[in-house]
Parts: structure tokens; C-alpha cells; sequence
């Protein structure tokens, strides 16, 4: 028995001393290394290879640790950065980058034309499974790009070349104004031969499977996050001494959550959403960039009978209060929007906004209760019926949004019925690109791009959803891609019009981000897009 | 004893074969597809899918399903980190998973026996009421509860602890998602050693140890722990459930990467692949602790063996 | 148990067996053990206030919906927000409609009632996000968990109840295959059988219902199996038997009887659980559609403005941890009547 006792005594002090071994182990760990910039992020990415990314939180981890030809600068304009110059042909359909000279990856070995022209056959490459090939079919358009990615043309065939060591020529089958900002996404950010085939198929899964050509080399990463980590890369071309040592990427889902751990200073820099603006908003840490993340409403008016009647899509424009929900309901990230291009988005040749007045189209989608009841009967009178019933999708995770508006089209709309779906994201998004899987669907998107056709895109459908084929509207956006300067904004304002007279979208809200920054952590800024954040400016002192 | 270990084991496997049918007809039940992002072409789906052998005969993929199954190959995710083998995401959360699920059972089974035992030792109208405060707050608050008052109180108000899990301090980080899931062990726990160390303090044995002069530290520890001890194991396989579901939502709540916030994400994201392939290892895991248990309650109590399994 | 009494025979030791057996074989010891088990129920002190808070709890999500004089639907987007207002209190300045707000730049305290200008307006809990009365949202909530809760469980009762009579009286062959049955589904956890059953369906009251049913069962059968093993065997039954009653009477008037008890501390034991997992399907998104609202979703959407407005998850909190309580109690109370 007292051998008994013994044992039982000594695995309680097994026991005993583990516990306390677990709770105080490494417990002094300072809630932030000092010289690290702590930034979170709302889900986790869901790849780190560059080629592949289609979502937005995949493209800002990547942009800590890849560079790209062209850059937005703190100040928001387009500079290069791995490019010394570009030059784009008379014809509009030869665009060359010099590359600067001595830039070096991650592991010291040289970064060369060869590996632009590489990343963007990766694209291509159907091998690849990239679900960024849209960018270099659709949005512009790469000798071959639709050829070769499905598999009728060999990768060689892709219109890129590298002529020499520093020189990349990009061969288009149509001009393309706005490829500078294009390039500046990951997608075409450089990528090299040789590691990825000494990787295999491990190649960006870890922090050793990836090379970095940006500020920063990823340090710990694996597949599906909570946490990512990343430190500085010494051998970066532009690398400047910013006071940040490593940035820690933390993955927080809840907004609160993220808001408490700023607030206890785990994170330097906390991007609110929500209502945790009200928490904010006269905090002198508060910033605010508009950014041309927005939101719209899409209506099926070539399946859906009822909505293919122009007074019902003019009735539904008309009886959104934008205004009291951006107020009451979203309270932070968004105002009203009532064209399809946000201010501050896009800058027309003779150097103004091209949507500086946005109550241009108030005549159609500025709110009134009264004018749409008025559209709504005349609209139902001519499809001869009292009530209508329509499916209304929507992203589960902005149900927030879409049910006072739904509500809001029900109460002023007498006679409608929406039923609501709300699905996953992916699920959403799969019925979003369709343009015809539904007969309303809430969108909300970033477009890849700073040029009105990239807001215009998802009204054209693709491969065989081929809408507005042979409209008005169809032609404007073709001859928008073979002119270029004050004629070409001519036309996209024409384009603009066409599709607000036709209510083929109603737009509702625009985006905005805020951010509250710690003390010490200056510069922060984003691209104009809102993809991501600019990183070039960030700056952190201890103090 | 040979004979009913044979029999528990063959009974798991079959167990285990028929969780994988039904979860292969429920994969093909599935709302949605592996392919959702709509920016790839039709040529690109068909070539993916030929990949995935999506392309084959129902019949034929089960038993491809089958095979790399036994083979330890869970297949690879479709959208939440595409292409990433399954495996590889189970393996780097499984251990942290495990680490906080064991602690929280240990640390919630000794507050809980601890609890538990006192209280009916002394049986005091203090004591009791607080035994009855702690218990019911266990059984009665949902987890994540739990979580959100100790993130609010001894994170955000007091910053004692951190919020979220860091890699950099794991076990300094992970004392808030252990606390939060070990209240509703020890409730649990508890509970169930009053109830049996009661019954064992009434028996006779106690009795006339009490009499012959024992000293009560010696009588709880020889005969009231080990007593209310066996019925206890009994517990253990419902409380391991109850954390596999706590740890969907503490880890969720904390961003401990462990698998039930994958699951949390595969859910939410459809990423059926990967929810399929966590249901098999939550249920080959439910079902090896639970022929463990079996087994060491059939070497606590023997009665069991001649009874066949128990109920 | 050894009580040192000197035992004192009583009269009735001395009635012939015979006679004994006939009072057993009636009906009546059934409904007496029933009076005298309703009678230690309620000699509980813990068990009455279960059962209090149980009624208290029933009655509101009956008529709590009505009483606050807004719909538990209807929004009015400028009333988003507002803290409690309670009638009385207001007057004495707690619970007026002001509420502190744990800014980044500091603590600050608004009242919106007073800046809306409706301060004759009384939102008892506050209103949500799209100013909708939280006090009819709470016990519509607790309506529909209850509603769910209640199907389930009436369902797995039976379900459960049959299946393990079944296998239980028939034993043999029958019971070893049912037995069988069982042992996969019960080994299959709840967790992963509901997750994947709410992937598969639509989301909404049906399927969470008939998920939560899917696993639920299995423990009254057990319950139901075992105590049909005990009874079985016991000699009125023999004796019905032997009289040649048929099947279906012995398990409807000799076996039914006896064994409710335990199914009503089972139902107890399975209503929180059912509500219990519905909040934690809610919590996971897989729960009540978008705009519905159950304990589930009034949780989880408190849950995320902790920090900003406690008040919406403190109703609803309390109210899901009440009925914890409550139906735990009156099982507890149950149980130690039985015994």
C-alpha cells in the first residue's frame, strides 16, 4: 500500500510539475517583438503560389514577399520597380520592360528576364490549374494566352519573350492601356525556372519551397495558416531600413477578436469592419482609404422574364435607401455608390476623375419610394400580374447587408417576394461568374485593375454566356480597346451610360477601408484597387 | 479475455468500413462542386476532374476511395488550400489539437474528481452549494461562452494571458482554450465522483475502515478514489465528444491551428474533401479511445467479460 | 443501508404469497409507485425550482413574443443599437437607454434613445443591428430552440423507445442484429453525423431537426432496452404471459408503464442537448437560415459584439443557460425519485 501511495504521489508531481512547466514554459514571450510589424488578416490565404492566386487575401501575404514590374508608390502612383523603363509599340501590341540590373532572389541567385517570361507560361499552362488565367486571356489579352491554356499550344508558343537578360517583351493580340496596372499583380511577379523544378510538386507548400524576390522572405508557413510569419530579405533591391525586422501575419476571423488583441497590443495595425466602427471613429490613429471595393446587385434579365421588363429593373434601382444602410446598417467600409465606377478610382487622360459627379445617374438609381412604385406597376401591368417572385443570393457572410435590402425592395415593392439564399463564399462566388445562376445576386468584388472595362467585365459573361453580344453596349467596349486618350474615356463614359439606362447592374455601395494604427507605425496605405496593402511605405519606430 | 478482445476489435473495423461507405455516398450527395472558382475554364474543370478521377464509375471510385484510405491517403483539398494532400493539413494540426484536448481532459478530470470527492466527504451545506454552483455552470454555459468571458476578463481586460495562439509561446498561449474546455469536464466529472464516492463512503468496507482507525487521507485515496474511479471511465467516452465538438469552437475562437478549426473551415467554405476526410479521422479516433476504454474496463471490472460489452 | 433496528414483523408479512401476486399482476402498483414518485419528486427543493423555472421559461416563449408591443421582425434601420430601456428603472437612472462604449480612444457613454428623441419608447433588452426588438427576438428564439428541441427529442423518444422494446422482447436473433445496427451508428459521433447531414440538406428548421434526431435515439433505445431486459423476466409479465396476452399487450400495459420513468429523465437529459447543439450549429454556420432567429443565431450574432454591446448576448445567454439549468434540475430531481 505505502508503494501505492508513492506512485500515486510521484506521477501527481509528474503531473503537477508538467502543468506548470506548460502554463509559465515560454511564458514571458512579449506580446510583439518590438521591431516586428503585427498585421492581421481575415482568413487564411489560400495558396502562397504567386501563378495560381485568385483571391484577394492570398495576394496580400504574397505581396509581402514578391515584387513585380510595376508598383503602386505610398503616394498611389504606378512606378516601376523590378523594371527599369517599359516601352509599349505604335500598334499598341508589343510592350517591353527593361529590367533593372543586379536584382537577386531570396538565395542569391539572379533575377532574369527568363523568369518573367517563365511566371507568366505558369499562368498559361494548364499543368499549372491556375485560376488567374483570366488575366491573360480576358483581361489582356497575351498572343496565344487562350490557346495555350487549354492545352491546343504549347507553353513555347505564349506570346513572351526574353530577347536578352533584361529585356521582356509581352506580345498582345489587342492593345491593353492599363497593363501597367495590371502587372502589378503577384500573378505576374517573376518566378524562377530552376527552383521550381528542384521543388516539384512541393513548390509553394512551405516557407522553404518559395522564393522571394519582395521586402520580405516568408520564414514560417504552412498550408491553411492561423499564423504566418515573415523576415526581412537582405537581398531586396530597394530595401530600406523601416525599423521593421519580420512581420507576423496573424489570421483572426472575428472582427472583435482582432480588435481586442489591437487593443492589447498584439497587432500594430487593426482594419475595421463592421460596427467596430463606431468603437473608432474619433480615434486620431483613425485612417481612411477609398478604395473600389464595391458592391452591386446583378439581375438575370436574359433567363428571368420578369426582370428582362425594363420598368421592374428601373422599379428595384429605385427603391434602395443606399443611404440608410450604409448609415445604419454597414456604419463603416462603405457608402452609397450609384454609378458603376467609384470616385477616385479611375484618372482620365485630361487628368480628372472619371467619376468625380456621382449623382450623374441619379435619375435612374437615386432613391425614391414613389418613382419605383410607379416603374413597378407600369411593370407588372405589362407582364399582366399582381406578384412576383424572385431569388435573391447572396454570401452568407454579408447577410448583415443583404437582408435590410431585401427587406427594403419587399416593403417598397408591393407585390414582390425574395427568397433569400445565402450560400458560401465559394458557392457565391461560382454563382457570381456565371452572370446567369440566379435571378438577383448580391456581388461585392475588387476588380483586378484600375480601369472602368475592369468594373464592366463581369456584364460581358464569358465563353458561352456571351452577353450583350452584338449591343450597343458590346460595341462601345471593343472600340474602347483599339483607341486609346480622351476618345477612349469617351467612350467608356458612353459605355457607363448605356449600361445605367439599361439598369443591366445596380450598383450600391463603394468601398472604403479604416484602419486604426498603433504609435510608431506610420506610412501604412493601400493600392487603389484595395487589394492590398502598400508596403514599400510602412515604417515602424520604437519608442 | 483473448476472445472478447477479438471480437471488440473485429466489430471497430467493421464499424469503421461501413463509416467509410457512408461517407463515400455522402460525398457524392454533396451540394456544390471542387471546381467552384468560375474563372477556369471548361477545359480546365474536365482536366482537373480527370485528375481527381472524378470522371470514373461510382462503383470504381469507392473502391479507389477504399484503398487510399487504408493507405493513409486521405486525398488533397479542393478549395480551401487546393491541391495540399489532406494528410499534410491533418498532420501539422493534429498534435496541438491533441495537446490541448489531453490537457483540458486532465486538468478538468483532476478539478473534477478533486471536487467532487471533497464534497461528499465532507458534506458540508457550504461546500455542497458550491460543488452545485460549479457543476451546474459547467453543464449549463455552452463553451465558447466560457471562451468569450475568459478572452474578455483575462485577456482583454486583464491581458494576463494572450488572446490568440502564437506559435512563438505555444503553451503560454494555450492556457485560455484549455481553461475553457476543461469546465465542462470537470462538471462532468464531478458530478459523477460525488454521486459514486457518496455511494462508496455509505458502503461497509468504508465503514469499518472508519472504525478500525484509518486516517481519512488514507481512506479517500485507497478506497473512495479507486472505487469512484471505475465508473468514471465510462464518462470518458462521452466527454471525449463533447471536446471534439468544444475544440470546433475554442479553436475557432482562439485561431489555435488544430484540426477542428480546419473542420470549422472546411464547413464554411465547402471543402467537402476535407470535411469527409476529418469525419473519418474523428471517427476512427472515437472509435479506437472508445475499444480503449472498453478494454480498460474490462481489465477494472471483469464482470464485463462474462457479460459481453457494456451498454 | 445497515441500520441497527431489531426488525419487527408487520402483519402483512403474513398474507399468503398468493394473494401478493395477484396485487402485483393489477395495474394499480403502477400508478401507486407513480404517486409516490411525483410525491419524492416534488419533495426536492432543487427539482421544484427546475420545474419552476421550466414552466417560467415555457410560458414566455408562449406568450414573451407579444408582450413588448414590437414584432420580433419588424426593423427599423434608425433604431439600430439601442441599449436597454427598462419602464420603471429608467426613471431612477439604471437601465435608461445609455450605454458605455469602450472606445480606442477612451470610454465613452451615449444614449440614443435621447438622441433619437424617443425616450417614451422602452426596448426592455435593446434592439440588434437592424433595430429589431431584442425582447421578442430572445423569446422567439427561445420558441423556435425549444420547438426544435422538443420535435427532436418527441421523435427519438419514438423511434428509440419502439427500437429498443423491440429488441429487448423479441431478443435472439432480432436483438443481436439490431444490437448491431446500433453499435455503427452510435460509433459514428454526433459531430461528424450532424455536420455532414447539415451539409447535405438545406439549411433550416427540418434538417436541423432530423439531424439532431439522427444520433439522438440511439440512447433511449439503450435505456428502453434495458429496462425491457429488467422487466421482462419479472413474474407479471410471466404471468400475462402465461394467461396469453398477446405481444402487443404485454409491451403496451405490463412493460410501457415501467419504464417511463427513465424516458422522462431521459427527455430531460435531451432537450439541452438538442438546444445545446443547435447553438453550436448556429455558431459553426450551419445552423437556422439568415434572418430566422433561434437561441442558436442570437447567440452567435451577440457573441460577435461583445465588445460593443454586451447587452445582445446577456439576454439570450441567460435565457439558454436557464433552461440548462432548469431541465437539468428537474433530471437530477427525476432520477433521485426513481432510485
Amino acid at each position: 500500500m505505502k508503494m501505492k501511495m508513492y506512485r500515486l504521489k510521484s506521477t501527481l508531481c509528474v503531473v503537477g510539475a508538467f502543468l506548470i512547466m506548460m502554463m509559465t514554459g515560454c511564458g514571458s514571450a512579449a506580446n510583439t517583438e518590438a521591431h516586428e510589424l503585427n498585421f492581421h488578416i481575415g482568413s487564411p490565404p489560400s495558396t502562397i503560389d504567386a501563378q495560381t492566386l485568385s483571391d484577394t487575401v492570398s495576394a496580400s501575404v504574397i505581396k509581402f514577399f514578391t515584387s513585380t514590374l510595376y508598383e503602386y508608390d505610398p503616394e498611389r502612383d504606378l512606378v516601376p520597380c523590378l523594371a527599369e523603363s517599359s516601352e509599349v509599340s505604335d500598334d499598341g501590341l508589343t510592350v517591353t520592360y527593361h529590367i533593372k540590373d543586379g536584382l537577386k532572389w531570396s538565395n542569391g541567385t539572379p533575377i532574369t528576364a527568363d523568369d518573367f517570361v517563365y511566371g507568366i507560361q505558369r499562368i498559361a499552362d494548364p499543368a499549372t490549374k491556375s485560376s488567374a488565367v483570366y488575366l491573360i486571356t480576358d483581361c489582356c489579352m497575351i498572343e496565344n494566352a487562350a490557346k495555350v491554356s487549354t492545352g491546343q499550344m504549347s507553353v513555347s508558343e505564349l506570346g513572351v519573350s526574353a530577347p536578352d537578360r533584361l529585356t521582356f517583351v509581352i506580345k498582345l493580340e489587342k492593345p491593353c492601356p492599363y497593363i501597367n496596372s495590371l502587372v502589378t499583380l503577384c500573378c505576374f511577379a517573376p518566378c524562377s525556372r530552376e527552383f521550381v523544378s528542384s521543388c516539384g510538386s512541393s513548390y509553394a507548400t512551405s516557407a522553404d519551397t518559395v522564393l522571394s524576390c519582395g521586402p520580405y522572405i516568408l520564414d514560417r508557413y504552412e498550408p491553411l495558416p492561423s499564423q504566418i510569419h515573415l523576415v526581412k530579405n537582405d537581398n531586396y533591391h530597394n530595401q530600406t531600413d523601416n525599423g521593421i525586422d519580420g512581420v507576423n501575419l496573424q489570421v483572426i476571423g472575428d472582427s472583435q477578436q482582432a480588435l481586442m488583441c489591437y487593443e492589447t497590443g498584439m497587432l500594430d495595425i487593426f482594419r475595421i469592419t463592421g460596427e467596430f466602427a463606431d468603437l473608432a471613429a474619433d480615434d486620431p490613429h483613425l485612417v481612411n482609404f477609398p478604395c473600389a471595393q464595391i458592391f452591386r446587385l446583378d439581375l438575370n434579365h436574359y433567363d428571368n422574364e420578369v426582370l428582362a421588363d425594363l420598368n421592374i429593373r428601373r422599379a428595384i434601382a429605385k427603391s434602395i435607401d443606399r443611404e440608410s444602410i450604409a448609415v445604419n446598417v454597414i456604419r463603416s467600409g462603405y457608402t452609397a455608390l450609384e454609378r458603376v465606377v467609384p470616385n477616385d478610382f479611375y484618372t482620365e487622360t485630361n487628368g480628372e476623375d472619371f467619376a468625380a459627379d456621382q449623382k450623374l445617374y441619379a435619375e435612374q438609381m437615386e432613391y425614391d419610394a414613389d418613382k419605383a412604385a410607379e416603374y413597378w406597376a407600369m411593370g407588372l401591368s405589362e407582364l399582366g400580374v399582381n406578384s412576383v417572385k424572385l431569388d435573391f443570393v447572396y454570401s452568407a457572410s454579408q447577410a448583415r447587408i443583404a437582408e435590410p435590402l431585401a427587406r427594403q425592395l419587399e416593403t417598397n415593392l408591393s407585390g414582390l417576394e425574395l427568397n433569400l439564399v445565402p450560400l458560401p463564399d465559394k458557392e457565391w462566388l461560382t454563382r457570381m461568374n456565371s452572370g446567369r445562376d440566379y435571378d438577383i445576386i448580391m456581388e461585392s468584388w475588387v476588380p483586378d485593375f484600375t480601369d472602368p472595362t475592369a468594373l464592366f467585365t463581369t456584364c460581358l459573361g464569358s465563353g458561352d454566356n456571351n452577353m450583350y453580344a452584338g449591343s450597343e453596349f458590346r460595341e462601345l467596349y471593343d472600340k474602347s480597346g483599339s483607341v486609346s486618350g480622351a476618345e477612349r474615356d469617351e467612350l467608356l463614359h458612353q459605355a457607363e451610360t448605356v449600361l445605367m439606362d439599361d439598369v443591366a447592374l445596380i450598383p450600391l455601395f463603394g468601398g472604403e477601408q479604416r484602419y486604426v494604427i498603433r504609435d510608431g507605425v506610420s506610412g501604412l496605405q493601400i493600392t487603389p484597387t484595395g487589394v492590398e496593402i502598400i508596403i514599400s511605405g510602412l515604417k515602424k519606430e520604437v519608442g | 479475455m483473448g476472445r472478447y478482445l477479438r471480437k471488440r476489435i473485429l466489430i471497430s473495423i467493421a464499424i469503421l468500413f461501413v463509416i467509410l461507405l457512408v461517407l463515400f455516398l455522402l460525398m457524392q450527395l454533396m451540394p456544390g462542386s471542387p471546381f467552384n472558382d468560375a474563372k477556369l475554364s471548361e477545359e480546365q474543370v474536365a482536366s482537373l476532374k480527370e485528375s481527381y478521377g472524378l470522371d470514373q464509375p461510382v462503383i470504381v471510385q469507392f473502391f479507389r476511395y477504399i484503398g487510399k484510405m487504408l493507405r493513409g491517403d486521405l486525398g488533397v483539398s479542393y478549395s480551401i488550400s487546393p491541391n495540399t494532400p489532406i494528410t499534410t493539413l491533418i498532420a501539422n494540426r493534429f498534435p496541438v489539437t491533441l495537446r490541448i484536448g489531453f490537457f483540458s481532459l486532465i486538468i478538468g478530470t483532476a478539478a473534477g474528481l478533486t471536487l467532487g470527492l471533497i464534497t461528499a466527504f465532507f458534506r458540508g451545506r457550504v461546500m455542497k452549494l458550491i460543488f452545485n454552483f460549479f457543476t451546474l455552470i459547467g453543464i449549463a454555459v455552452p463553451s465558447y461562452l466560457f471562451a468569450i468571458f475568459f478572452s474578455w476578463v483575462l485577456g482583454y481586460k486583464w491581458n494576463v494571458f494572450p488572446l490568440l495562439y502564437d506559435f512563438r509561446s505555444p503553451a503560454f498561449s494555450s492556457v485560455m482554450p484549455i481553461l475553457a474546455m476543461s469546465l465542462s469536464v470537470m462538471a462532468v466529472i464531478g458530478q459523477f465522483t460525488k454521486a459514486e464516492a457518496e455511494d462508496v463512503i455509505k458502503s461497509d468496507y468504508v465503514l469499518l475502515a472508519k472504525c478500525s482507525g484509518m486516517k481519512s487521507s488514507t481512506i479517500i485515496i485507497k478506497y473512495i478514489l479507486r472505487n469512484s474511479l471505475i465508473p468514471v471511465i465510462t464518462v470518458m467516452a462521452s466527454l471525449l465528444v463533447s471536446l471534439l465538438t468544444g475544440s470546433l469552437v475554442i479553436e475557432k475562437m482562439f485561431s489555435v491551428p488544430g484540426i477542428g478549426g480546419l473542420l470549422t473551415t472546411a464547413i464554411s467554405s465547402n471543402d467537402y474533401s476535407v470535411v469527409i476526410a476529418l469525419s473519418f479521422v474523428y471517427s476512427a479516433l472515437y472509435i479506437v479511445v472508445m475499444l480503449i476504454l472498453d478494454i480498460l474496463y474490462c481489465v477494472v471490472d471483469p464482470r464485463v467479460r462474462l457479460g459481453g460489452k457494456p451498454s | 443501508m445497515s441500520e441497527n433496528a431489531v426488525y419487527i414483523p408487520a402483519d402483512a408479512d403474513f398474507v399468503p404469497a398468493g394473494e401478493e401476486r395477484k396485487v402485483l399482476a393489477s395495474s394499480e402498483t403502477v400508478t401507486g409507485s407513480k404517486n409516490d414518485m411525483r410525491k419524492r419528486f416534488f419533495a426536492q427543493k432543487s427539482a421544484v425550482v427546475g420545474m419552476v423555472i421550466l414552466v417560467l421559461l415555457t410560458v414566455l416563449a408562449v406568450i414573451g413574443p407579444y408582450i413588448s408591443g414590437h414584432g420580433y421582425d419588424d426593423q427599423q434601420l434608425e433604431r439600430a443599437n439601442l441599449a436597454p430601456r427598462v419602464p420603471v428603472l429608467a426613471s431612477m437612472g439604471i437601465l435608461d437607454g445609455s450605454e458605455t462604449l469602450n472606445k480606442t480612444s477612451g470610454e465613452v457613454t451615449v444614449n440614443r434613445y435621447e438622441e433619437l428623441g424617443i425616450t417614451d419608447e422602452y426596448y426592455i433588452f435593446g434592439t440588434d443591428s437592424l433595430g429589431r426588438d431584442m425582447f421578442a427576438r430572445a423569446f422567439m428564439g427561445l420558441r423556435i430552440s425549444l420547438v426544435i428541441a422538443l420535435a427532436a427529442t418527441v421523435i427519438n423518444l419514438v423511434i428509440g423507445m419502439n427500437y429498443g422494446i423491440i429488441s429487448g422482447y423479441f431478443g435472439g436473433m432480432t436483438d443481436i442484429i439490431m444490437q448491431r445496427v446500433i453499435d455503427v451508428i452510435g460509433s459514428i459521433p454526433t459531430l461528424v453525423v450532424v455536420t455532414l447531414l447539415m451539409l447535405v440538406l438545406q439549411p433550416g428548421m427540418g434538417s436541423i431537426i432530423l439531424a439532431l434526431m439522427l444520433s439522438g435515439w440511439i440512447e433511449m433505445s439503450h435505456i428502453a432496452r434495458a429496462e425491457v431486459l429488467k422487466v421482462k423476466e419479472l413474474e407479471y409479465v410471466q404471468a400475462a404471459r402465461t394467461l396469453g396476452a398477446g405481444h402487443m399487450h404485454i409491451i403496451f400495459r405490463e412493460i410501457m408503464p415501467n419504464i417511463t420513468g427513465k424516458l422522462v429523465t431521459q427527455i430531460m437529459l435531451s432537450i439541452p442537448a438538442a438546444v445545446f447543439l443547435e447553438a453550436f450549429l448556429s455558431f459553426v454556420g450551419l445552423g437556422m437560415p439568415a434572418g430566422s432567429c433561434s437561441l442558436g443565431t442570437m447567440l452567435t450574432d451577440g457573441f460577435s459584439n461583445v465588445l460593443l454591446h454586451s447587452y445582445k448576448l446577456l439576454p439570450t445567454a441567460a435565457l439558454m443557460v436557464l433552461l440548462m439549468i432548469g431541465c437539468h434540475l428537474v433530471a437530477e430531481g427525476l432520477k433521485k425519485a426513481a432510485e
